[in-house]
């Protein structure tokens, strides 16, 4: 027994260190699933507290970059707006045309990461605004990510910039469907795979979301082509892009809610089983 | 030390996490690495101070930022592995004078290169652990690497000027 406590005592910084580290290192989030981690739903309360009195202080710093976007943002919706009428008014039914299948609530980043290898966001509205996981987030020229934890008043977005995010895109001019994901090193470099050898794709070129997932609407601005080179070991291209936006200074977001959400889930339910 | 250092100690550190929480943490770097001063505050501990009490002291702030920016647990690990190795880093570069043992340990009673060599050592340390946690990979070793040298090399600086900035008015204290 004695010896246990010389042993102890011998030992004492290498015990305190490796509890601490095992505490701490359990409680980072590659490991816990979100599903049902009290400790993260606590910390999100929290912090979106902490965020948001931050975010009422700096915010006044912003607010030039902000309007600029805004006005950005208006501008490129009122010339989607003019090219989709034109084309809609004379031959497709008024009915189907309009029939919205999402609903989009804005709200406000208070927290944004691009230094890490798996990036979240923290925005402004959260199970009050009846926003629930696993909704898409966009801004109106680019796909900004997918709510992967919901507080009362705050949620947890998984950004694009996440290893483990995973977004379906096809080229524009073409139709091909490819995937675009990050490999975790410069928040201005992303991948998209997939793309056969025999697309024709030229730096610039860009890609828009298919709709095939419920979470974004489809064709919403995603990335452009940075540079393209055939993948020597596949049948794929290997292409380089940069996203359309900038993602280090995004204000406001949108959440988008799939209209028929628990239809088309149970639907999908019924075919997987 | 005294209580008066102890009260001190206890403000240093409160400053040091508000200013990670409402300053540092909103700067990126353009995705290039991250500032992180607040490793200063178990830096300046003194010498002879015991060195359970230096990693307990560690996993706390590392805690409260944990759960005020949350990130999980990186700052409270890679504090803590600081903190730790702190202990054998003074014992390997023992301080120029005898005053760093029961006093903090700061630009007045050490030399300039001492200390940057000192502080920038342990935060090389404590950054690359931060990211190789939060990856837990080897993947992306040289970004890493890349992220480790911005941000300690920034840090260090930051500190630098922090010190400078309060040794003066120390001076005229005393």
């Amino acid at each position: 027994m004695r010896n246990l406590f010389y042993l102890v005592e011998r030992f004492h910084l290498i015990i305190l260190l490796l509890i601490f580290e095992s505490v701490s290192i359990s409680f980072i989030k590659k490991f816990n699933t979100y599903q049902d981690s009290v400790i993260s739903n606590a910390s999100i309360a929290v912090s979106g507290e902490i965020f948001s009195v931050r975010d009422n202080i700096v915010g006044y710093f912003k607010l030039k970059e902000n309007s600029r976007q805004l006005a950005e943002e208006n501008a490129f919706l009122l010339a989607k707006i003019n090219s989709e009428h034109s084309s809609i008014y004379d031959s497709i039914s008024i009915d189907s045309a309009f029939y919205r299948m999402f609903d989009f609530t804005s709200a406000k980043v208070i927290d944004n990461s691009i230094t890490e290898h798996n990036n979240y966001i923290t925005i402004n509205k959260g199970k009050t605004d009846s926003i629930e996981k696993g909704m898409g987030v966009i801004v109106a020229n680019g796909v900004v990510g997918i709510v992967v934890n919901v507080s009362k008043n705050y949620s947890l977005v998984m950004s694009v910039l996440n290893t483990q995010s995973r977004v379906s895109v096809k080229l524009k001019k073409s139709g091909s469907i490819g995937n675009m994901v990050w490999d975790g090193n410069s928040p201005w470099q992303l991948n998209i795979n997939n793309i056969s050898k025999t697309e024709s794709v030229i730096v610039g070129d860009t890609f828009v979301t298919t709709g095939y997932s419920n979470f974004f609407p489809s064709d919403i601005y995603t990335a452009v082509v940075k540079e393209v080179s055939p993948n020597p070991a596949t049948s794929f291209l290997k292409i380089d892009a940069v996203l359309s936006y900038d993602i280090d200074k995004i204000n406001y977001v949108y959440v988008v809610k799939p209209k028929d959400r628990i239809q088309l889930d149970s639907l999908q339910n019924s075919i997987s089983n | 030390m005294s209580l008066y250092d102890y009260l001190k100690y206890i403000l240093i550190c409160l400053v040091l996490i508000l200013s990670q929480i409402f300053v540092f943490d909103l700067i990126h770097l353009d995705g290039y690495g991250k500032i992180m001063p607040y490793p200063l505050a178990i830096l300046l501990l003194p010498h002879r101070f015991k060195n359970a009490f230096v990693i307990i002291i560690a996993f706390a702030i590392g805690f409260i930022l944990d759960f005020s920016l949350n990130t999980g647990g990186l700052h409270a690990a890679s504090l803590t592995l600081l903190a730790y190795l702190r202990g054998y880093l003074l014992n390997i570069l023992k301080p120029t004078t005898e005053s760093t043992d029961n006093s903090f340990i700061s630009l007045k009673n050490t030399n300039l290169g001492w200390f940057l060599i000192y502080t920038f050592i342990l935060l090389l340390v404590q950054q690359f652990s931060y990211y190789l946690f939060e990856s837990f990979t080897f993947n992306n070793l040289t970004f890493i690497i890349k992220k480790t040298m911005v941000g300690s090399i920034s840090s260090t600086f930051i500190i630098l000027l922090i010190l400078l900035l309060f040794k003066n008015s120390a001076k005229n204290r005393n």
